[in-house]
């Protein structure tokens, strides 16, 4: 049995439970999102309904009205419960869509990954690898796993900044306290399992593919041995240290205070008569406390969690420069840190030089609007002139021109088809432009020199190139075509 | 998977500011899924053991064999699944493709995985190198690795019955009776007679002594134990391009098939030949093989019979040396042997003029043509003829 079976399960149940806890967070945050109690199983439901339903059964010829029906299915009876009354009726109702949407979209993923035929085209079976496909793998990190982690990771995000507002505000105590635990590790285990059944269906696939021999007893000791790695991690996190950091908001913030406080001058103050009851001192006058800090606090400790990342960014890129020199050429050895320094390294200097670039190129467009506006020269396509959108640089404007080429002379009959080159594709219109041979020679090489020399053109050899496509392209307009083509 | 590491620090630096254990849990979680587990995986696929079940293997065409490996997982990291990858050669290969197995392998797990073979071409390949493939439970990163272990797989020439390839049953190969008497061979009792004076004592035949109440004594057949050299050309201008593979793989089978034919007679039978060994051919020492020049003794015994075909299996035309030239070379190896069986492609006339030679010096010549015959009154000639020429071809029918 293939993993699918289970999926729509897990999907549900995550869904249901992840989204019933943002709920409760919320609920607890603002007391007007009370959740009624009979809630739980609408959603619960309505997740596996359309979890099974999207993975098993729809498809993009099922009818509009069956999936309104779907949703009346469960919105009707809410309805009922709540009274009759929209105001009641609005946040169940809202939560429960929202479950039936997210795992309509886990259905719909599985699907998609099914229809992996698609993307594997016609492969032969020997070339169908599953060895290499994992998130380390850029190009396959779609239709793996990505749409799985990215969730996944989006939901936990959202619950944690919940759950610790809700924490940090004090509003959970005793009983409630452990039932949102629970209801949290029902939810991650859910949602771990769901992402290691994903992975394991997307294997099976890829094996039925490259007709691998798969162990019969493999499905089985996959969820065996992830059943205990989920032990393992529900009891890493319920168990591991917590609050050890020395460094935290409140700190930040109340450092950030006091270094944006202005120093007010304070009269001077009269020496305190020994006996008098005790007086703040300076900084306790003037440092308000964390609690107090209200939105200005909260600024700042985001503005200084900012700088931490880009001090930490900072860091890790020179490390990684100092790696980059020492180690030279062996880069692919590294792991870990040093791995992530040279990667942060490479990425801003990548992001460095396509500033530099777009720099460059706006300073290169600038003259070329007028360039391309060259005395003489008629505008193609009868007055309609080039305008400076087409021709951000002239290299690209060559490239634009020779587009438009193949678009014109494509109207006309002959396509540029993707199995030619631009030197055949100009050949074929030598052959069927009178008198024209000269002129396509000369736009043609030009062009190979503006795409493929790796400099740019010269100004005079520009402005002949553009003046050779235009004519050529207006030769084109003129030509009666060719239908055989 | 730069972002996803970026965000499991960004992550960790949220909840060391924020605190909290929600916070310190997604920071726990990502940091196990990004940073450690690729790690673990790596380190435990390092430390997995690949064993053969066997460096060498010997197989005639048409076998069907196992090849079978033992993975071992010596940690306590479960891989999720964990796959082979074993190169193959094509002609090797049961099926239309090398099958690619995949399994899970639990902490101290071991398993056992098996690749059927199908021997179709004479030849020694090397399988490997073995490449091995894991991952863990939620995609986040695969890992290869690639053991050393390799195994050789020889594929013997095929061996035909004589009269397959068109060659008379019985070739005057092994002992032959001296003609002068003067080697009594001790293992072929002729029969006995009454004793002489002067016969030595070891030679009386006890028992008909009891019979016959007189003394008898054995009576022993003179013969003559002759060695035979196999040379084989493999020089590729001596062939035709257009039916190089066939001709080149004829002489192979006709060369192995007549030295188990001698050695099944129990005769010495040795090789030389103007061919170069496989790449992966094992090494022995009781071969000379330098550049384009193959030579070994003649020696009896079946395992005299496994190392010939050994090398015969695994030996490739090349274009360095011609066949006179390793006449030349092979002096030492030719000299003490009664019978040269030669496997050529065309007896021309330079070649019958160089066993003319060795026919001067007592030895006799037997020239197997592969492809064509020239000297047909050579074919013609009497049985014993100290030179003949054989037309072999496979199937059996005589050449025109």
């Amino acid at each position: 049995m293939t993993a699918k079976g289970y999926l729509p399960a897990l999907a549900g149940v995550f869904t249901a439970s992840a989204l019933y806890l943002c709920a409760q967070y919320l609920s607890l945050l603002f007391a007007p999102l009370t959740l009624p109690s009979w809630l739980w199983p609408f959603v619960l439901a309505s997740a596996l309904e359309s979890a099974y339903y999207a993975a098993y059964f729809l498809g993009p010829r099922t009818p509009f009205t069956v999936r309104l029906l779907e949703l009346a299915l469960w919105l009707v009876p809410i309805f009922l419960l709540a009274g009759r009354e929209l105001s009641v009726f609005l946040w169940p109702a809202l939560l429960t869509l929202v479950s039936w949407l997210v795992a309509r979209g886990w259905g719909m993923q599985l699907v998609r990954m099914e229809k992996v035929a698609d993307v594997l085209g016609d492969q032969a079976a020997s070339t169908v690898s599953w060895e290499y496909e994992s998130l380390t793998s850029r190009s396959q990190d779609d239709l793996a796993l990505g749409f799985f982690w990215r969730r996944l990771l989006g939901f936990g995000a959202v619950v944690v900044t919940l759950a610790t507002l809700v924490y940090r505000s004090g509003l959970v105590e005793g009983s409630l306290s452990v039932l949102l635990k629970l209801q949290a590790t029902v939810a991650g285990a859910s949602g771990l399992a769901l992402l290691g059944g994903a992975y394991l269906f997307r294997l099976q696939i890829l094996w039925s593919y490259a007709k691998a021999v798969v162990d019969p007893g493999l499905t089985r000791a996959w969820f065996r041995n992830l059943a205990l790695i989920l032990l393992f991690v529900v009891a890493l996190v319920h168990l591991a240290p917590v609050n050890y950091s020395p460094i935290t908001a409140e700190t930040v913030a109340g450092l950030a205070a006091r270094l944006f406080q202005p120093k007010i001058e304070l009269p001077q103050l009269e020496e305190p008569v020994p006996g008098e009851g005790p007086s703040l001192s300076w900084a306790e006058q003037a440092v308000p406390q964390p609690e107090d800090l209200g939105i200005m606090g909260l600024a700042l400790a985001i503005a200084a969690f900012l700088l931490l990342v880009l001090f930490v960014t900072v860091l890790l890129a020179a490390f990684g420069f100092i790696v980059i020199q020492l180690t030279k050429g062996e880069l692919e050895r590294l792991r870990g840190l040093p791995k992530l320094a040279v990667e942060i390294y490479a990425a801003l200097r990548r992001a460095a030089a396509k500033v530099l670039a777009a720099l460059r190129g706006l300073k290169i467009s600038l003259p070329l609007g007028k360039r391309v506006k060259l005395p003489g020269m008629r505008p193609p396509g009868g007055g309609e002139q080039p305008s400076r959108r087409r021709f951000p640089s002239l290299d690209k404007g060559v490239r634009a021109l020779l587009r438009r080429i193949a678009r014109q002379a494509g109207k006309k009959g002959l396509r540029f088809r993707a199995s030619q080159t631009p030197r055949e594709f100009g050949q074929l219109l030598q052959g069927k432009l009178e008198h024209s041979e000269e002129l396509v020679e000369q736009f043609f090489q030009g062009y190979h020199l503006a795409r493929y020399s790796g400099h740019q053109l010269s100004g005079a050899q520009e402005e002949e190139v553009v003046a050779a496509g235009t004519e050529l392209l207006q030769r084109i307009q003129t030509w009666e075509g060719d239908s055989k083509s | 998977m730069f972002a996803w590491k970026v965000f499991a620090l960004i992550s960790v630096c949220a909840a060391l500011l924020w605190q909290g254990r929600p916070a310190y849990a997604l920071a726990y979680l990502l940091l196990l899924f990004f940073f450690a587990a690729p790690l673990v995986l790596e380190k435990s696929g390092q430390r997995l053991v690949v064993e053969r079940g066997s460096k060498e293997r010997f197989l005639f065409p048409g076998d069907e064999a196992l090849v079978s490996l033992e993975v071992r997982n010596p940690t306590l990291f479960p891989f999720a699944w964990v796959s082979v990858q074993d190169s193959i050669p094509s002609n090797l290969v049961k099926g239309a493709r090398a099958i690619r197995p995949v399994f899970t392998l639990g902490p101290r797990q071991s398993r056992e995985v098996t690749f059927p073979l199908l021997a179709r071409e004479r030849g020694v390949y090397r399988l490997g190198p073995l490449r091995l493939f894991v991952g863990d439970f939620f995609g986040i990163s695969t890992c290869q690795f690639q053991p050393a272990e390799g195994e050789t797989v020889v594929v013997y020439p095929q061996i035909l019955p004589l009269p397959e390839l068109a060659l008379p049953s019985r070739l005057p190969f092994g002992s032959l009776k001296a003609l002068e008497r003067i080697n009594p061979d001790p293992t072929r009792l002729a029969g006995v007679r009454p004793y002489q004076a002067g016969d030595p004592l070891r030679t009386i035949h006890w028992p008909a002594t009891a019979r016959t109440q007189g003394l008898q004594v054995k009576q022993f057949e003179h013969t003559v134990t002759v060695n035979c050299m196999i040379l084989l050309d493999l020089f590729e201008g001596d062939y035709e391009v257009s039916r190089f593979f066939v001709a080149t793989e004829r002489a192979v089978t006709t060369a192995a098939s007549l030295a188990a034919h001698i050695i099944k007679q129990g005769e010495a039978c040795g090789l030389a030949a103007n061919a170069v060994l496989s790449e992966y051919w094992p090494e022995r020492t009781d071969l000379s093989h330098d550049t384009g020049l193959i030579q070994m003794r003649a020696r009896q015994g079946t395992q005299q019979l496994s190392a010939l075909l050994s090398v015969l299996a695994g030996v490739q035309p090349q274009g360095h040396k011609d066949f006179l030239s390793l006449l030349g070379e092979s002096r030492e190896y030719v000299d003490g042997v009664s019978i040269l069986l030669w496997v050529v492609p065309v007896d021309t006339p330079e070649l019958v003029a160089a066993a003319g030679r060795f026919v001067q010096q007592g030895q006799k010549v037997l020239i197997f043509a592969v492809e064509k015959v020239i000297h047909h009154s050579l074919v013609a000639v009497p049985p014993n003829s100290s030179l003949q020429v054989f037309a072999v071809s496979q199937g059996g029918e005589l050449q025109p």
